[in-house]
């Protein structure tokens, strides 16, 4: 009985390795899988003839569409955000309360904008093309589509991954301007705090580096978004469950992606840190 | 003239097609029966690089198509159309774009043209010009299958593949269907392979016949030939009517 | 008029601005505004309707056990990965962007721990989670009922004589509801590991968990719970919702799944904004009582 006992133990450590590592084999295929179809859908941007018109429409389905999402949301998060910032502010004592308006707006430009707008555009956008695209593939469309004398990248994925980045771009402008209203909004209605003062401190603390840093997160998770989600659309196989396996996994794969992006850029921005401190502390001088 | 030489095709452990060898004549109809997943699809789609083969040489007019990429298959797209077994229509586009798609994307006609050449083959396929506004998933199963064979025809290839076209339908549809298939490929002069496991259809429009069996073909011949066959197999397939 | 110009360029300039224009006539109606008020107030009707249809079929038997303990599987054990991954970075994001906004706030990281630790309890322990969760458990609910509804499951469940809410939704609402809780905790617990990691350069083990502790109390835990439950009803009412709405074939179960997902967020959204907004006042109301 002992001896039973000890042999599960010291087998416990292989067994936790293999499975380990049988988890992580498919895991690092995909992720290589996902690069080579993204270097393969660089390729066919630049191959004529560019497809206008699915371009445009694409652009229409993902941006517009996803407009009213993004304000709401993006009203409410600079609110939630701004709330947050104020207890926390006021365990310091009154005299950090008035930056409350530059900490919530640099966290607004820097995290909260980029990450929220592109998990919303996820979760309408990404997973509409993956189903979409699965819902194409199981139908055999995407074969009707090579058969006719057009490639699916440049018909099918180029369109969706320029509209999807660009629109990711653009609403994350559109979130954060809505975010701070939200946010300058909040901090007057619910904790008395004048809306001049508010904007006043965000001269002096949310940078252009943080708008920069933001901004460029933006078109990151938009990179990813569409190539999780196309690539997972076309990769589809199984009928309408695989469909529904589609969108589970891209949705998945996608938050993954953003969040280990995310984090990936705050530690170079970390890094750089220092050398940005200084040259920011030179401006305000 | 199709040709496939001692082709091998296997999906894992499944060895699809054992080494066929077949001559497809110019401006025959011949007719591939066989059971569902015999390989019959998976033979036809090694023609326009759907599939490619294990082994084996699949030619068409004497090229070898068999180590062709993909942009090589854009050539032999234009000259070897393929009409699905599901009506395959686009959904998110109109009737008349599904059926002008492949006439755009060879980039070099007007929009009136275009919309000649749609009027023209949605005559061929006896649908009425009105129901180029609507969308696939409006129409009738038969009407999708049409769509599907004007979006085809349109181009007017060489070799014509048909997956199953009667597949579905009442038999009515099929037999106008049947009539339809005769037409075009009078009309185009095309060659034509037709993957079925209708025995009516058959002994309609085929010219000869081959019956695909655990990856070989049983039967090369003729439609009568194929009716008065001794051959066990081929005898079955003929009195249980489908497979 | 776009063919009789030769010019390539301009020509594709005149076809973009063509479609774009076009594009625009259609988005902007009145017709529009209305009926995308219309389909607001309908689809919040429906949720509202579903919750309360929910609740009132939690206590009748028979009590399906069973499927209440399948449906915890799915959606705590079955989401705990997706949860300790993201979790784990948002934790150590956090802690990263709090060093960089303390230092140029006031100069001095020692609270970094501190500051975290009420960002974790009140907000990223139970609404992220919460979110994440909608993603991968509230997709793959719409999907399946979704699924059922299209192939007539439903309408054969209600010839059976069993009502689709007490059979599907409540047990999807009691195992979302328990597990939500279960997972923000789990969840906050993979934050603060994560921050740990993040922080430790700075901090050791012993700090970061007194500076922790001197910032966080009673208050934010209670939070945490009352935001999990306030939210946990969320994901299931909403994902049964669009799946059992749902028509059309594969194109609209994926469809489904994806307006699922999205108002859940949303919806996510507003309520936390509204217990953030009260809470503190509440929580001080309900403590000065005891």
């Amino acid at each position: 009985m002992i001896k039973r006992l000890f042999n599960y133990l010291w087998q416990l450590p292989f067994m936790v390795t293999g499975h380990l590592f049988t988890w992580l084999g498919p895991v690092i295929s995909e992720i290589g899988s996902m690069s080579l179809f993204f270097w393969q859908v660089i390729k066919s941007i630049f191959h004529r003839p560019f497809e206008v018109r699915e371009f445009i429409i694409q652009l229409y389905q993902v941006g517009v569409r996803s407009i009213p999402v993004v304000l709401l949301a993006g009203l409410f998060v600079g609110a939630i955000v701004s709330i947050q910032f104020h207890y926390a502010l006021s365990q310091f004592g009154a005299g950090a309360l008035q930056y409350l308006g530059g900490v919530t707006t640099s966290g607004l430009l820097r995290e909260v904008a980029p990450v929220l707008v592109s998990v919303m555009i996820a979760a309408r956008v990404g997973a509409y093309i993956t189903a979409e695209l699965a819902t194409m593939k199981v139908t055999e469309q995407v074969d009707a589509v090579r058969c006719l004398g057009a490639d699916p990248l440049r018909f099918l994925v180029v369109p969706r991954f320029l509209a999807v980045t660009i629109m990711i771009f653009i609403l994350t402008i559109l979130g954060l301007i809505i975010a701070t209203a939200g946010g300058a909004l909040s901090a007057y209605l619910l904790t008395g705090m004048g809306i001049s003062k508010y904007f006043a401190s965000i001269r002096s603390l949310a940078a252009a580096w943080a708008l920069f840093n933001g901004m460029f997160k933006s078109l990151l998770f938009g990179v990813l978004l569409s190539t999780v989600s196309c690539y997972k659309g076309l990769n589809t196989d199984g009928g309408s469950e695989g469909v529904g396996r589609a969108v589970n996994s891209c949705l998945v794969t996608s938050a993954i992606a953003i969040f280990l992006a995310d984090y990936i850029i705050a530690r170079l921005a970390s890094l750089t840190f220092e050398v940005a401190e200084s040259f920011l502390f030179f401006m305000e001088i | 003239m199709i040709e496939y030489d001692n082709v091998w095709k296997s999906f894992g452990d499944n060895r699809v097609l054992k080494g066929i060898s077949l001559d497809v004549r110019e401006g025959e109809t011949f007719f591939v029966l066989g059971q569902t997943g015999a390989g019959k699809t998976v033979m036809v789609r090694l023609l326009v690089g759907l599939l490619h083969a294990d082994s084996g040489a699949v030619r068409i007019d004497g090229e070898d198509i068999t180590g062709f990429s993909e942009q090589d298959f854009q050539r032999i797209r234009k000259k070897c159309g393929m009409v699905f077994q599901l009506p395959t229509l686009f959904d998110s586009m109109t009737v008349f774009e599904n059926i002008a798609f492949g006439l755009r994307r060879l980039g070099n006609l007007s929009e009136e043209e275009i919309g000649e050449r749609v009027k023209n083959t949605l005559e061929d396929v006896e649908l009425d010009f009105s129901i180029c506004l609507r969308l696939p998933h409006e129409l009738s199963f038969g009407e999708q299958k049409r769509v599907g064979l004007a979006r085809t025809v349109i181009l007017s290839p060489r070799y014509v593949l048909y997956d199953e076209p009667t597949t579905g339908l009442d038999p009515f549809t099929a037999d106008r269907i049947n009539d339809l298939v005769l037409r075009l490929n009078r009309k185009m002069g095309a060659t034509a392979i037709v993957v079925s496991h209708d025995l009516l259809s058959m002994n309609k429009i085929a010219d000869r016949v081959g019956l695909l069996y655990k990856g070989e073909f049983r039967f090369v011949g003729p439609v009568k030939d194929f009716n008065r066959s001794d051959d066990p197999v081929v005898a079955e397939f003929r009195g249980g009517g489908e497979a | 008029m776009t063919q009789r110009v030769k010019n390539p360029t301009l020509r594709v300039i005149l076809v973009t601005l063509d479609q774009v224009f076009y594009i625009a006539r259609m988005g902007i109606s009145v017709r529009g505004i209305g009926r995308v008020i219309l389909g607001f107030l309908d689809t919040l009707g429906g949720i509202v309707t579903l919750l309360v249809q929910t609740l009132l079929n939690l206590l009748r038997p028979p009590y399906r056990f069973r499927l209440m303990i399948a449906q915890a599987e799915v959606a705590g054990w079955k989401s705990l990965p997706l949860i300790g991954i993201t979790l784990g970075f948002l934790g150590m994001i956090v802690i990263l962007e709090l060093h960089f906004q303390l230092s140029r706030l006031l100069h001095n990281t020692s609270l970094v721990p501190g500051v975290a630790g009420l960002l974790f309890f009140r907000e990223f322990g139970p609404t992220v989670v919460a979110a994440m969760m909608a993603a991968k458990v509230g997709a793959g609910f719409t999907a399946e009922i979704g699924s059922m509804n299209t192939t007539d499951q439903i309408d054969a469940l209600k010839l059976m004589g069993v009502s689709p809410v007490h059979y599907l939704a409540v047990p999807r609402f009691v195992g979302c509801m328990s597990m939500q809780v279960c997972m923000s905790i789990i969840g906050l617990f993979c934050c603060i590991a994560a921050g740990y990691l993040a922080s430790l350069p700075e901090f050791n083990l012993q700090s970061y968990i007194s500076i922790m502790n001197s910032y966080v109390g009673w208050p934010d835990f209670i939070n945490l719970i009352l935001k999990a439950v306030g939210l946990g009803w969320v994901v299931p009412i909403v994902s049964c919702h669009y799946g059992f709405r749902c028509r059309g074939g594969a194109r609209g179960v994926g469809d489904a799944t994806t307006r699922a997902v999205v108002t859940a967020i949303l919806i996510i959204i507003v309520i936390d904004f509204t217990i953030t907004a009260i809470a503190d006042k509440l929580v001080v109301a309900a403590m000065s009582f005891l």
